[in-house]
C-alpha cells in the first residue's frame, strides 16, 4: 500500500466515520479504513480530528467511540448549497465525480463494470 | 507570403481542435490536457494577433487614420497583403472575438471568486478539506479555493465499499491538487479567441476527469479499482435517481471511455504526435510574428512614400489623391522606400 499523505487520510478516516450509521472506535475505524494501517496511526488521526473539532467521541466500554460533528458541518454544507444553485457557468469550475448519465447506457456500463470485476479478481 | 503568414494561425486552429483531442485520446491524460489547454491557447492568441493585423490594414487605409499616422493610405493600400474587404471582415471577426473572451474571461474569474469566497467561509468548518452534505442525494465534486473542498453526500459515502471511497475522495483531491478548474478556463477562453477550438473544451474535460482517475489509481495502486469503482458510483446514480441534475458537462459516454481506460494498460507518451503539435504551434507563432515584422515594414513604406510625395520624388503606387497630404513633421524625413521593394 502506497503511503498517504497526513491531509489525505484525515479526509479518509472522517468519510468512514460519515459513512457509519453509529460511532466507531479506533478498531472499527482502521477496519472499515485498511486493515494494513497502523492501529497507532489511526488513532494519531483521530485525535488530531478531535482537536480540529470535526468528530465528537463518546465512552464506549473500555474504549472511545468516535462520530463526525454535524452542526459544524452543516454550516460548510450551506455554503455549498448556495454554490450549486448558482447559475451554470458557476457550476462548470466544480468537477463532478459522475456527471450526468443516461439510462440509454445502463447496459454498455455494466459490462464494463463486469470486467473491472473480472480483473480485480484475477488480481487478488 | 504575408497573407500566407496570418491565415496560417486559423489553420492551425481548424487543425488543433479537430485533430488534437483525437490525437492526444490515448496518451497520459496529464499530458493531453496540458497541451490541448496551453497549445490551445497559444493557437487562439496568433489567431487573435493574426486577426489584428488583418484588422490594422482596414484602419490603417481610412483617410484620418493614415494622416495621424503621417502615412499615405493609397500607398498602404498597394502594399497590403489583402484587400479591404478581407481586412474589414478580419476587423469585425476582432470585435466579436475580442467581446466573447472578455465575456468568458470575466464570467469565469467571477466564478471561481465565489468558489474561492465559499471555500474561505469554510475554513472553520471543515479544516480537514472534506465537507460531507447530511442528504440522500448521491453527489461528489471538486470546489477549487485556497485550499479547496471536496464535497460529498453522506448517502454516496455510505454506500461505497473502503476502496471505492478512497478512489472517490482521491480522484477528485486530485483535481482540487493540480489546478483542474484553471484548465478547463484556459479552455474555454481558447475557444471564445477562435471557435475553430471549441472542441477543446470537452475534450479538456475529459483529460482532466482521466488525469484525475490515474491520480486516484497511483494512490490506491489498482487501476481495474478505480474502474470499478466509477462504475459502480455511475450505477447507484442511475438507480438512485434517474433525474439527475446536470451539475457537470461529464456525460455516460465519457464515462464510459474513462473506464475503458483504467482497464487498458496504462497510456504511453505519443512523441510523434507531442512533436508534430509542439512544432506546429512554434512554426504558427513564427509566423504570425514574421507577419507582424512585415506588418511594420508596410506601414513605414506608406510613411515614407507620405515623405517622397511631398519632396516631389516618386509617388506611391496606385493614386495619392487621399493619402498623401502635406504634413510638416514627415516632409523630408526618412528614405523613399517604395512597397513592395524591400521583400
Amino acid at each position: 500500500m502506497a503511503r498517504r499523505a497526513a491531509g489525505t487520510l484525515e479526509r479518509e478516516v472522517l468519510a468512514v466515520l460519515w459513512a457509519a450509521d453509529r460511532p466507531l472506535t479506533a478498531v472499527e475505524v482502521q477496519a472499515e479504513l485498511d486493515p494494513d494501517l497502523a492501529y497507532t496511526t489511526v488513532m494519531t488521526i483521530l485525535t488530531r480530528l478531535l482537536r480540529k473539532g470535526v468528530v465528537t467521541r463518546e465512552r464506549d466500554g473500555r474504549s472511545y467511540a468516535f462520530s463526525p460533528l454535524v452542526e459544524d458541518e452543516a454550516l460548510a454544507a450551506n455554503q455549498m448549497h448556495a454554490l450549486l444553485r448558482a447559475r451554470r457557468d458557476r457550476r462548470a469550475v466544480l468537477a463532478q465525480f459522475v456527471g450526468r448519465l443516461d439510462t440509454d447506457d445502463e447496459h454498455l456500463l455494466a459490462e464494463l463494470l463486469n470486467e473491472a470485476q473480472s480483473v480485480d479478481e484475477d488480481n487478488r | 507570403m504575408t497573407l500566407l503568414a496570418l491565415l496560417l494561425p486559423l489553420g492551425l486552429c481548424a487543425v488543433y481542435g479537430a485533430l488534437g483531442p483525437r490525437l492526444l485520446r490515448h496518451g497520459p491524460p496529464a499530458l493531453a490536457a496540458r497541451l490541448l489547454t496551453l497549445g490551445g491557447l497559444a493557437a487562439g492568441v496568433c489567431s487573435f494577433v493574426s486577426l489584428g493585423l488583418l484588422g490594422f490594414t482596414f484602419i490603417a487605409q481610412l483617410p484620418d487614420i493614415a494622416q495621424r499616422g503621417h502615412w499615405s493610405a493609397a500607398a498602404f493600400r498597394a502594399a497590403s497583403p489583402v484587400g479591404r474587404s478581407v481586412a474589414f471582415v478580419a476587423l469585425a471577426a476582432l470585435g466579436f472575438v475580442t467581446l466573447a473572451a472578455v465575456w468568458v474571461i470575466a464570467r469565469r474569474v467571477w466564478a471561481v471568486h465565489r468558489t474561492y469566497r465559499a471555500c474561505r467561509r469554510m475554513a472553520d468548518s471543515s479544516p480537514t478539506g472534506l465537507v460531507v452534505l447530511d442528504e440522500d442525494r448521491l453527489v461528489a465534486y471538486a470546489v477549487p479555493g485556497r485550499p479547496g473542498r471536496v464535497v460529498v453526500s453522506r448517502d454516496l459515502l455510505a454506500r461505497l465499499d473502503r476502496t471505492e471511497r478512497r478512489v472517490l475522495l482521491a480522484h477528485e483531491q486530485a483535481h482540487l491538487d493540480n489546478n483542474h478548474h484553471w484548465y478547463k478556463a484556459g479552455a474555454a477562453i481558447a475557444a471564445a479567441l477562435n471557435p475553430l477550438l471549441t472542441p477543446l473544451v470537452p475534450a479538456v474535460e475529459l483529460a482532466l476527469e482521466r488525469w484525475a482517475d490515474e491520480a486516484a489509481a497511483t494512490q490506491i495502486g489498482s487501476r481495474s479499482r478505480v474502474a470499478r469503482a466509477l462504475g459502480r458510483v455511475a450505477m447507484l446514480r442511475l438507480h438512485a435517481e434517474p433525474a439527475v441534475p446536470p451539475v457537470a458537462f461529464g456525460i455516460t459516454s465519457q464515462l464510459a471511455l474513462r473506464m475503458r481506460a483504467m482497464l487498458d494498460p496504462p497510456p504511453r507518451v505519443p512523441r510523434i504526435v507531442v512533436g508534430a503539435l509542439v512544432a506546429s504551434l512554434l512554426v504558427t507563432a513564427a509566423a504570425t510574428a514574421g507577419a507582424g515584422a512585415r506588418m511594420e515594414v508596410v506601414t513605414d513604406a506608406a510613411r515614407s512614400a507620405v515623405s517622397c510625395h511631398i519632396n516631389g520624388a516618386l509617388p506611391a503606387k496606385g493614386s495619392p489623391h487621399n493619402g498623401a497630404r502635406a504634413n510638416p513633421d514627415t516632409m523630408g524625413r526618412g528614405p523613399c522606400r517604395i512597397p513592395g521593394h524591400e521583400s
